[in-house]
């Protein structure tokens, strides 16, 4: 069947079978492989994407289903002029250390710096409690998506 | 690479049109948000012949408050609920135990029906809705039917729903000035959960109201409501928690992977306990 998606404001259409996942086609149809497949089990966060303007994981869903629908992915939170805040504190903090969590935690931190209000250390831990840090970076990585968040 | 069987995809618009390819598959998989179904179809766990997404029917997307009758439509997202409720205490239940479910990025996909229709001890709404005496409102091609949550269940990943019937949404009463408490215990995140519990009550001068509590989780199956009628002092306590650890003692707990039946009926005492000093102590 043919599945038609817009990704970071393009529009690609692709003859897939149903039963591909939204995270291979962002991937293998895109060909935007910022976004990682991890766990493939909805633990780790790494395949987080923006589904219009909420954070979804993109390995626990059929492509077919985000049709209409906008999809941001880590490549797409760029802004003109290189990465957006939330990016670039976790750049500029060294927060990141392998980086295969790189997606999810600038997926989910971005959309809490924009969406929570009177943000706190609590309110961050759960946002980002649906993303996976194997090398155990949480503690930096908390306080700079606070720090960004507080300064919205 | 976890990749799911093949499958036909079909779309629904309207009731009509689900209800029609419905009872023409035999055994397809309805989708709304499909966390939990992708990942069942990912580790083969079901091979359906076809996959319905309902997802796009507008009666299942409805929030309906007439009076004080609140009627939740199955695809609501789970995120949702706190933004949308009534400010009654009912609700205050419903969301409690909605935003423990997964993380954002889950209840941002998850939905009310799919969390209520899986029937998966581990289930969140299920045991909310049961202690609030919520009723499931299912819809077939001949018309709807309302019943009680308690009855929706039959036994574990089991329900009442038949071959082209669909759950249009749940229904419910608003209470007012109760105070509710949801308490669980898990073993591993996103795995099962040993034992949930659900309660919410009215004091009034030291005199219980009205009391109404439930569990579920891996320990019991299926969700239980407890009967608590009989109780109507608040220095009762004691007694109401003996009566419901006597309870605990009666049903059929497994020795199994997620612990033993000791070490599970030892977690259920301690979230009743917990859940009615939340509601009843001053």
């Amino acid at each position: 069947m043919k599945i038609k998606l817009n990704i970071n404001g393009t529009d690609y259409e692709s003859e897939e079978e149903p039963r591909m996942l939204l995270v291979d086609f962002i991937r293998d149809v895109a060909g935007l492989k910022g976004t990682h497949v991890g766990c493939e089990t909805g633990s780790c966060g790494a395949c987080m994407v923006l589904l219009d303007g909420m954070p979804v994981k993109s390995c626990l869903m059929l492509a077919v289903q985000a049709e209409g629908k906008k999809i941001i992915t880590i490549e797409g939170l760029s802004e003109k002029n290189g990465l957006n805040k939330v990016q670039k504190a976790l750049s500029e903090k060294k927060a990141l250390q392998c980086g295969f969590c790189a997606a999810g935690f600038s997926i989910i931190g971005t959309w809490i710096s924009e969406n929570e209000k009177n943000i706190d250390d609590k309110k961050v831990k759960e946002g980002l409690a649906g993303v996976v840090c194997r090398c155990s970076g949480y503690d930096t990585i908390i306080k700079t998506i606070t720090e960004v968040a507080k300064n919205e | 690479m976890k990749v799911p069987p093949d499958f036909k995809y079909l779309r629904t618009y309207t009731l009509d049109e689900y209800y029609e390819k419905a009872n023409q598959l035999s055994l397809p998989l309805i989708i709304s948000g499909g966390t939990v179904a992708v990942l069942m179809l990912k580790n083969r766990i079901i091979r359906p012949e076809a996959v319905i997404d309902i997802s796009q029917i507008p009666e299942l997307n409805m929030l309906k408050i007439d009076k004080d009758d609140v009627f939740i439509g199955a695809n609501t997202k789970l995120y949702k609920l706190k933004n949308v409720l009534p400010n009654d205490s009912a609700s205050e239940l419903i969301v409690k135990s909605a935003s423990t479910i997964g993380d954002i990025a889950i209840r941002s996909m998850g939905s009310v029906g799919g969390n209520v229709c899986l029937g998966d001890p581990s289930n969140d709404l299920p045991v909310a809705l049961t202690a609030i005496d919520a009723q499931a409102v299912i819809g077939k091609k001949d018309g709807i039917t309302y019943t009680p949550i308690t009855s929706f269940y039959i036994k574990p990943f089991k329900t009442i729903l038949n071959k082209g019937e669909i759950l249009l949404g749940v229904n419910y009463k608003m209470l007012n000035g109760y105070r509710t408490s949801y308490k669980k215990h898990f073993i591993n995140f996103l795995d099962h959960y040993v034992g949930i519990v659900a309660a919410i009550a009215k004091i009034e001068e030291n005199t219980i109201k009205d009391f109404r509590m439930a569990m579920a989780g891996e320990a019991v199956g299926k969700p239980v409501k407890f009967d608590l009628s009989e109780f109507s002092k608040v220095d009762e306590i004691k007694t109401i928690k003996e009566r419901l650890f006597d309870y605990v003692n009666t049903i059929h707990v497994e020795n199994n992977r997620f612990g033993t039946a000791n070490y599970k009926k030892k977690v259920l005492y301690t979230l009743i306990s917990r859940a009615i000093d939340e509601v009843l102590k001053f």
